[in-house]
Order: C-alpha cells, then sequence, then structure tokens
C-alpha cells in the first residue's frame, strides 16, 4: 500500500485529509517541517502532500528538501493560490490541489499519479544512467581501437620499408646473374630469371600500395580548394587519353572546386580510371566522369561500360589485395580501390559502386 | 668527382657486395671502400684529419642500420668541430619518404638517394657519381 505523509500545522485541516485517504493510503500525519523528517527517518514514505502556508515554516524550501530525497510532493494551495501553485511545480513539486476542493477521488487520482510520475523517472535516470555508463565504456574501446589501429599502421608502415630493401637486393642480384652468365645461360633459364624478376616487381608494388595505404591516414598535409577539371585533365594526360584515341570515348561532367588533398585526389581519380579501363567492355569502351548534386550533397563518380559485378562482388571490391577471381590474370595488386576508400575516408565521404547488366559500373563517392 | 675514394656505408653485407659489383661494371675510377658501420666511417674520417687517409670524393650512407644508425652518423660527422673538411654525403634509404628526406637534407646532407631497384637504375646512378 502507498504510504503518505501529510504535512500541515492545521491539525482539522490534517484530520480531514487523513480521512479521505485512510481507505486506499497508509496515511501519516507531521504539524512541521521537523516533525515531517522524524517520519521520513522512520518510515518509509511513498508520497508527500504538503500545504503551502505552514506559519514559521518557509514550504518552498521544505519541498526543495523533499524532492531531492526523490520524493513525490503535492502541494496543497488554498483557494485563489494558482500562482503560488505554479511556482511550486517550477520548485519540482508533482502536483498541487486546492484543499478546498478535495474529495477521495481527487486525492486517489492525483497521488497515484504522483507516485507514478516519480517511478518512471527514476527508471528513465537509471535507463539514462545505463546509456551513458554503456557510451563511456563505447568511447574506451573506440579510443582503445584507434589506438590499435594506429599502431597496425605503423607497423605495416615500417614492415613495407624494411621489406623493400631485401627485395631490392633480390631483383638487382638476378639482373646481374642474368648479365654474368649471358653467354652460357639457356632459354629455359633466362625464362626463370625473368620471372624472378617479374615478381619481384610485383611484390615491391604491393609494398608500395601498402605504404600508400598507410601514409594516407597518416598525411599531416593541409586540405585546399581542388579544381577537380585540372585533376582529371592530369590523370588522363598521364594515362595517355585524348580525344584523338578511338578505342576510348571519354564524357566528362562539369566538376566543381572541393576542399581537398591534391595528390589523393589525383591518386583516387587515377585508380577509378584504370579500374574503369581495365575491367570496362566496348567498343569503343565509354568512360564518364560524373557529378551529380544531390539531396544528399554532391556526389562524384567515374562510369565504364560493359563491365558487371555481382552484389557479393561490389562490397568486396574495397577490400586491401581483393582481386575479381575472373580478372586474377590481370595486372594489379588489388590495392587499387581500397586506396580509393582510405582516400574518400580521408575527405570524410562514402565510396560505393552501382551495377546495371549490359550497361556497365558506376563508381560513385561523395567528399566531405 | 674528386680523386678520393668513393666510400658504402651500409650495415648489410649483401648490399656492399651488390654494390661492388655494379661499380666494377662501370669501371669507376676512384676506389670503393666498403664499410659496415657508422662508427667504421667516423674512425676513417678522422684518420683524414690527421693526414692518415685520403679524403673520400663522396659517401654514401645508408640510413637504415643499426646504432648508430645514418641520421646519427651524420650528426657526429656534421657536430665535430675537429673535421676542418667536411665530406659530400648522399644519404641512401631503401624507399621514398618525403619525412626521410627533408630530415636528411636539415641534417646536412649534401643529397638524398632512393635505393635503386634494378640494375639500369644503378648503373645511371654510378655513372652520375663518377661523371
Amino acid at each position: 500500500m502507498i504510504s503518505v505523509l501529510v504535512v500541515d500545522d492545521d491539525t482539522v485541516d490534517r484530520l480531514l485529509v487523513q480521512d479521505l485517504l485512510e481507505d486506499d493510503f497508509q496515511a501519516f500525519e507531521a504539524g512541521s517541517g521537523d516533525e515531517a523528517r522524524a517520519y521520513l527517518e522512520r518510515e518509509k514514505i511513498d508520497c508527500i502532500l504538503l500545504d503551502f502556508l505552514i506559519p514559521g515554516t518557509d514550504s518552498l524550501a521544505l519541498l526543495k528538501e523533499f524532492s531531492a530525497r526523490r520524493l513525490p510532493v503535492i502541494m496543497m494551495t488554498g483557494e485563489g493560490n494558482e500562482d503560488i501553485a505554479v511556482s511550486a511545480m517550477k520548485q519540482g513539486a508533482q502536483d498541487y490541489i486546492n484543499k478546498r476542493k478535495l474529495s477521495k477521488e481527487l486525492l486517489q487520482r492525483t497521488i497515484n499519479n504522483a507516485v507514478h510520475t516519480i517511478d518512471l523517472k527514476r527508471n528513465l535516470e537509471a535507463k539514462t544512467n545505463q546509456l551513458s555508463d554503456a557510451n563511456d565504456e563505447l568511447l574506451k574501446k573506440v579510443v582503445e581501437l584507434e589506438v590499435l589501429n594506429n599502431d597496425l599502421e605503423n607497423f605495416i608502415h615500417i614492415a613495407a620499408h624494411d621489406l623493400r630493401e631485401p627485395l631490392k637486393s633480390l631483383s638487382l642480384y638476378c639482373d646481374l646473374l642474368e648479365l654474368e652468365t649471358k653467354s652460357v645461360l639457356s632459354n629455359k633459364g633466362a625464362d626463370f630469371i625473368s620471372s624472378i624478376k617479374r615478381s619481384a616487381k610485383r611484390l615491391a608494388s604491393l609494398i608500395d600500395d601498402l605504404r600508400a595505404l598507410t601514409h594516407i591516414a597518416h598525411s599531416k598535409s593541409q586540405m585546399v580548394l581542388v579544381d577537380l577539371t585540372q585533376v582529371i585533365d592530369e590523370v588522363l594526360h598521364d594515362a595517355h587519353i585524348d580525344s584523338s584515341n578511338s578505342k576510348c570515348v571519354i564524357k566528362r561532367d562539369q566538376l566543381p572546386n572541393v576542399l581537398g588533398y591534391p595528390p589523393f585526389l589525383v591518386e583516387l581519380y587515377r585508380n577509378l580510371l584504370e579500374n574503369a579501363i581495365k575491367y570496362g567492355v566496348g567498343d569503343p569502351l565509354e568512360i564518364a566522369f560524373t557529378f551529380q548534386q544531390g539531396s544528399e550533397g554532391a556526389v562524384y563518380g567515374v562510369k565504364n561500360s560493359g563491365s558487371f559485378l555481382s552484389p557479393e562482388e561490389l562490397v568486396k571490391i574495397f577490400q586491401p589485395f581483393y582481386r575479381m577471381a575472373v580478372h586474377r590474370s590481370t595486372e594489379g595488386t588489388g590495392m587499387g580501390l581500397a586506396l580509393c576508400k582510405k582516400i574518400v575516408e580521408r575527405h570524410k565521404g562514402k565510396i560505393w559502386a552501382e551495377c546495371v547488366p549490359d550497361e556497365g559500373c558506376h563508381f560513385k563517392f561523395t567528399l566531405s | 668527382m674528386g680523386e678520393g675514394p668513393v666510400i658504402l656505408v651500409d650495415d648489410n653485407e649483401d648490399a656492399l657486395r651488390l654494390a661492388s659489383a655494379v661499380f666494377g661494371i662501370v669501371e669507376l675510377k676512384n676506389t670503393l671502400l666498403l664499410l659496415n658501420s657508422g662508427t667504421k666511417l667516423v674512425a676513417y674520417l678522422e684518420k683524414v684529419q690527421v693526414n692518415e687517409a685520403v679524403m673520400p670524393s663522396v659517401v654514401l650512407l645508408d640510413i637504415n642500420m643499426p646504432t648508430p644508425n645514418g641520421f646519427e652518423t651524420l650528426k657526429k660527422i656534421r657536430d665535430n668541430p675537429t673535421f676542418a673538411v667536411k665530406p659530400k654525403i648522399i644519404m641512401l634509404t631503401a624507399s621514398n619518404d618525403d619525412k626521410d628526406k627533408d630530415r636528411a637534407l636539415t641534417a646536412g646532407a649534401n643529397d638524398y638517394q632512393v635505393k635503386p631497384f634494378d640494375l639500369t637504375e644503378f648503373l645511371e646512378f654510378a655513372k652520375a657519381l663518377s661523371a
């Protein structure tokens, strides 16, 4: 049963209220703040009915004191004291009732509501605390993960550096071996040496890409305004593609200036273009540099005709070292799109691909 | 290039043998001196100061070595007040890294060179040195 403490200096009023309460609640009565405190020490009180006018006592101070104990307090006011009631509510009272209009039902409803509301508040507080704790824990994990990630990238950076040196020796000794034994080397022997050299070159490319991958995350350079049209000019020029190239048709949307890291954006478009050339199909092969201003912001892209990727492949292609099974024989380290992803993420953007059978693939990305 | 020897400092014996083979192919007219630590280089340069050894035409100094590494060795040489004449020093590294390059040049290296990957690159480098 809910226990209610009635705090009122007026004995008649107290008895009146207690009378109305006694069937439904366990009622206690106190004539002053001190008496009320004594009850709170002794009894388990669920709700307090507090008279607003107790001579010699600051009712608002009492209200604050009881509210601080997480107890629901209902103010009892006289006729025409609505202002007082409002200020009491602001100070933490759960509700107020007009002493002159008391009824059993009103008291029952008001007290039950107040106790229920306080229960809800307590629950909410507990849940909020749990959530806040969980959030703190999560933040801690994020920091730990960042440290681990950083360590891992540092490790890759150093390992890649140290791997390159013996690889250089290997490659150079192959050259020397070839040179020294040229006159006595059989064709088969020369083939074997070529194979070793090719493998060494491929390994060197892999190591370079790994270093590039960690470099993107660690670079301390500043963002500047970049003209994407110039970036694409440069990339097309390096790939030896111009308007006279009949095997490849390039379409270009008008591209804006963006805030970014210039060398990384060149690298991004270079990789996407290489990808389009390598996997695109068509005579002529159609490649488009696209730009759309949508509701979610600017979306940039590189589209090529012909190729198609399954939904499973679309997810995997941005993983380091991933190369499509059908294209295993093509040159490449399988790091190109992983680099693209890293670059786009460095710009706080997203990258994805959309493919339509018989039409081709469209690699799209956003920048912050 | 001067008359003095070309000195290569690298802790990796393979790298030293390789260099000696390549410099043999280009028929370098200077003597090639191979040292496997920075400490040995400093000792050699100390002898140069008292005319017990010939001032090298150029020192090729690998960065990635056990203590003292290339940077530490470079600092010892550049900071030594008794070295009246400083040798020309080119820092060598396995991979291109702007940070290493800046560090080498700031520390007083004359140049910075990424170790060649194939014979053509190496021969070009050796020829440029002996030109």
